[in-house]
């Protein structure tokens, strides 16, 4: 029925309109002043306020501000009775219509039914528009709870989001979520207000039951008992009592990759709408995902620790082994020693001969475990590197003076000559070089008949002119970057003989760990089979690579190439044994790349590299590289708060130049180890796609 | 008068081995099994060098070897540290420790008698 409120002070006049008004099946509330009228407009929520003009005269327009003060009486439609001279001006002051005295009672019910008529509609549209207000704010949930699904791999807080995303949208009274990945079952209860003992007993009973019905899972091992508890309540000096069990619900049970995984159910006071349910089931649809993904991760995370452990073990149990093994090693050696060098007597020329043997053996097996230990060194990433520029050509010529005396009986003579100061200098480790050139030409003499030749030589190569497939790549490692050629002036060194060769089939196992390739004359040589798998990863580490060309019977060629001593390759190296440390110290490494997207300036790029290195310390080139249009900046052993910290360091340094317009198209971008990634090119890489202006002009 | 030399090892082979090289070059040896056996022989025998193991019993031969150097009484005897380790940490441990050799196993009898030599200035 619609509501009239009648103002008039006049008790005859309002006594026959209340009467026509009821007549018409009206209900009429009568006030004789303005704030009667006020007070019973708030309490009564009227259709229609009718109103008196001599009641409320000059204050009219206040009057009706006030009767439509509130959301809810802001459509009220007021009505003003008034004199025939009355100005439009006055009627207008916050009125919706009027009626001039005197006029006829149908005159009047005709009026008052129209502007019925235009409430019954404002009050469609206020409804509909907060409808829409809210389909609006629950799409704002929606999107707000689906990104923030995408910035985290943590189970909990995937979950913690989804609670808050529909509480947030639904405003529910009790929102309930089954766990049921692994381990205990778990239940988490969000509640607006604290919850009974016997409350948690149903509703444990019921999300179970509602689970199992909607899953069709058959078990019995899910009880009530054995759920384990988790609730969370806003407020605590309230009770929610069991009628809260018989309000609207929903439920829905979370799958992951068609696993189930746990289920959800919400309850209100308030039925929940066609959209509410939308909403509901949008949100919970959504959290499966990044659930697999944490699930996954999770998983992942816990085999590095264990692959970690394994490795640390492996190395670990290495090393004690070669202890192990050395301290009895040494008591044979100087045994035989002793008796061979005839300090306790004179022995037997086949005495002699097989204590020779014996000896021999004995420091065969001594080199397999120093080989042992450092493979299993460089393998765990503990082999220390002293990069230095030098010129290759003298770890190279010692190595060769060395092996002449081992050579000349065998009658191989070792062709060489290799001027030293005559090529560019590389960025290495010596004795690194020096076991590698060892290695190799060690190796020559061994598989090289008496009378043949060993030829070394050294020569400055381009690297993109060379046949990268040759190139032997390690099936295992994890460096390998498909697609990636190498760039500029290497050195390339080669060991050649005219020894044994290798067949075709087995020239890719010669650099793997243990691979000797079996022929009777690999036997009668011996070595450890790990020369090879050592220098392998020791040319690794210098950034060269390695490779064989070989013809059975005709003889092999060793070669491999080393960066010359070049700003980026001392980068790299530098950028590398930095990333080793890290790893070692457990601290984290961020690479900065900062890049001028307009054209290259030797002018621009020197004033900015300036600029970088005046907020680092000068001592440490090393830490900078400066290549045509990009700089790249190590920081080694930080954190990501103090790599931040930089970050926001650089962005001062050139905000404080005000904007110079040839500086305006710098861009920033930075990757941290171990969060971005691990190994030095992927950073590299992701430092240059991840681009933040630095400045805002 | 034939010089001193104290060998600690904890093998009893190592030791033996040890004793009759050095014996046959005409010096004397004591022998010490631990290091708290070889402190006190360091202290009560007056040797002219000792030759250390590092792995040792009781008190570790780099702690042997610190205790010694770190005395006024003792630092000018010459110690020739042997170890199984090669690990580079190791090295600089027992260079921090004093020690004038490091020498490691398995190792030559040359090498060794060479050094003692040389530190014994027989040569």
């Amino acid at each position: 029925m619609s509501k009239i409120i009648l103002v008039d002070n006049n008790l005859k006049r309002a006594d026959k309109i209340h009467n026509l008004l009821a007549e018409f099946g009206y209900e009429v509330l009568l006030a004789k002043n303005g704030d009667e009228a006020i007070a019973l407009t708030n309490e009564n929520l009227p259709d229609i306020v009718l109103i008196d003009a001599t009641v409320v005269k000059d204050n009219l327009s206040n009057i009706c501000k006030n009767l439509k003060f509130y959301t809810q009486t802001n459509d009220i439609q007021i009505l003003l009775l008034t004199d025939k001279d009355s100005s439009p001006d006055e009627i207008l002051a916050g009125a919706d219509g009027y009626i001039t005295k005197p006029f006829s009672d149908s005159i009047l019910i005709a009026t008052i039914n129209a502007h019925l008529r235009i409430k019954k509609l404002l009050d469609i549209l206020y409804t509909n528009n907060s409808e829409l207000a809210k389909s609006l704010y629950q799409l704002n949930v929606l999107y707000n709870t689906s990104s923030q699904f995408a910035g985290t791999l943590d189970k909990n807080k995937l979950l913690k989001i989804m609670n808050t995303g529909l509480e947030k949208s639904l405003k529910h009274s009790l929102c309930c979520t089954l766990v049921l990945d692994e381990g205990k079952p778990l239940l988490i209860i969000n509640s607006s207000k604290s919850i009974t003992e016997e409350l948690l007993e149903k509703l444990k009973e019921r999300i179970l039951t509602n689970y199992l019905e909607n899953t069709g899972e058959d078990r019995d091992d899910l009880t009530p008992e054995d759920l384990e508890v988790e609730i969370n309540i806003r407020k605590s000096d309230e009770t929610l009592t069991l009628d809260i069990l018989d309000k609207d619900y929903l439920f829905s049970s979370i799958n992951v990759a068609d696993n189930p995984f746990g289920a959800v159910e919400i309850i209100r006071e308030t039925e929940f709408t066609g959209e509410d349910i939308t909403c509901f089931q949008t949100v919970v649809k959504q959290v499966s995902l990044p659930l697999e993904s944490a699930i996954l991760y999770e998983e992942i995370k816990e085999k590095n620790i264990k692959l970690e452990k394994l490795e640390k073990l492996k190395s670990e149990f290495i090393s004690i082994v070669s202890h192990e093994l050395r301290t009895p090693l040494t008591a044979i050696k100087s045994s035989i020693d002793i008796i061979l060098t005839k300090k306790g007597g004179d022995i037997t020329s086949i005495q002699e001969k097989f204590l020779s043997n014996a000896k021999r053996n004995v420091d065969r097996l001594s080199s397999i475990i120093n080989d042992l230990l450092d493979l299993s060194k460089i393998e765990a990433g503990k082999m220390d590197y002293k990069f230095a520029e030098l010129d290759i050509a003298e770890p190279l010529n010692m190595v060769i003076s060395t092996f002449k005396p081992v050579a000349d009986p065998k009658n191989i003579f070792i062709e060489t000559n290799i001027p030293e100061n005559n090529f560019p200098k590389i960025y290495g480790d010596c004795t690194k070089l020096e076991q590698i050139f060892a290695n190799l030409v060690s190796n020559a003499i061994k598989f090289t008949h008496s009378g043949g030749k060993i030829k070394v030589t050294l020569e400055l190569v381009d690297a993109s002119n060379l046949d990268d497939t040759l190139f032997y790549k390690d099936p295992a490692s994890i460096n390998i970057k498909a697609g990636q050629k190498i760039k500029g002036e290497y050195l390339k060194i080669a060991i050649e003989d005219t020894g044994v060769g290798i067949a075709k089939e087995d020239i890719h196992k010669v650099f793997d760990k243990f691979q000797q390739i079996e022929s009777s004359l690999s036997r009668e040589v011996g070595g450890t089979g790990l020369g090879l798998a050592i220098t392998k990863q020791l040319v690794d580490a210098h950034r060269g690579e390695i490779w064989v060309e070989s013809e059975l019977n005709k003889g092999s060629k060793f070669c491999l190439i080393l960066p010359t001593a070049r700003q980026e390759s001392i980068f790299l190296l530098e950028l590398d044994s930095k990333l080793q440390q890290s790893k070692q110290n457990h601290s984290c490494l961020a690479l900065i790349s900062i890049k001028n997207n307009n054209e290259y300036s030797k002018d621009v790029m020197e004033e900015v590299s300036n600029k970088i290195v005046n907020i680092f310390r000068k001592d440490d080139k090393s830490k900078f590289l400066i290549e045509d249009n990009i700089i790249k900046i190590v920081l080694s052993n930080t954190d990501k708060f103090a790599a931040k910290n930089v970050v926001k360091r650089i962005k001062k340094q050139f905000s404080k130049d005000m904007c110079e317009s040839n500086q305006s198209n710098l861009t920033l971008g930075i990757a941290i180890y171990p969060d971005d990634a691990i190994v030095s090119e992927e950073l590299i890489e992701l430092s240059l796609k991840s681009t933040i202006p630095i400045l805002k002009c | 008068m034939s010089k001193k030399v104290l060998i600690v090892d904890d093998e009893k082979d190592i030791v033996e081995t040890l004793q009759f090289i050095l014996e046959s070059e005409g010096l004397e040896c004591v022998v010490a099994y631990d290091g708290e056996e070889a402190l006190s022989l360091a202290k009560t025998q007056n040797p002219d060098l000792i030759v250390l193991d590092v792995m040792l019993p009781k008190i570790n031969g780099y702690k042997v070897c610190r205790l010694l150097k770190f005395d006024a009484k003792y630092k000018h005897i010459p110690i020739l540290m042997v170890t199984a380790r090669t690990q580079e940490e190791d090295k600089i441990i027992g260079e921090e420790t004093g020690a004038n050799e490091y020498i490691t196993k398995p190792f030559d009898i040359e090498t060794i008698t060479k050094l003692v030599k040389k530190y014994l200035e027989l040569t």
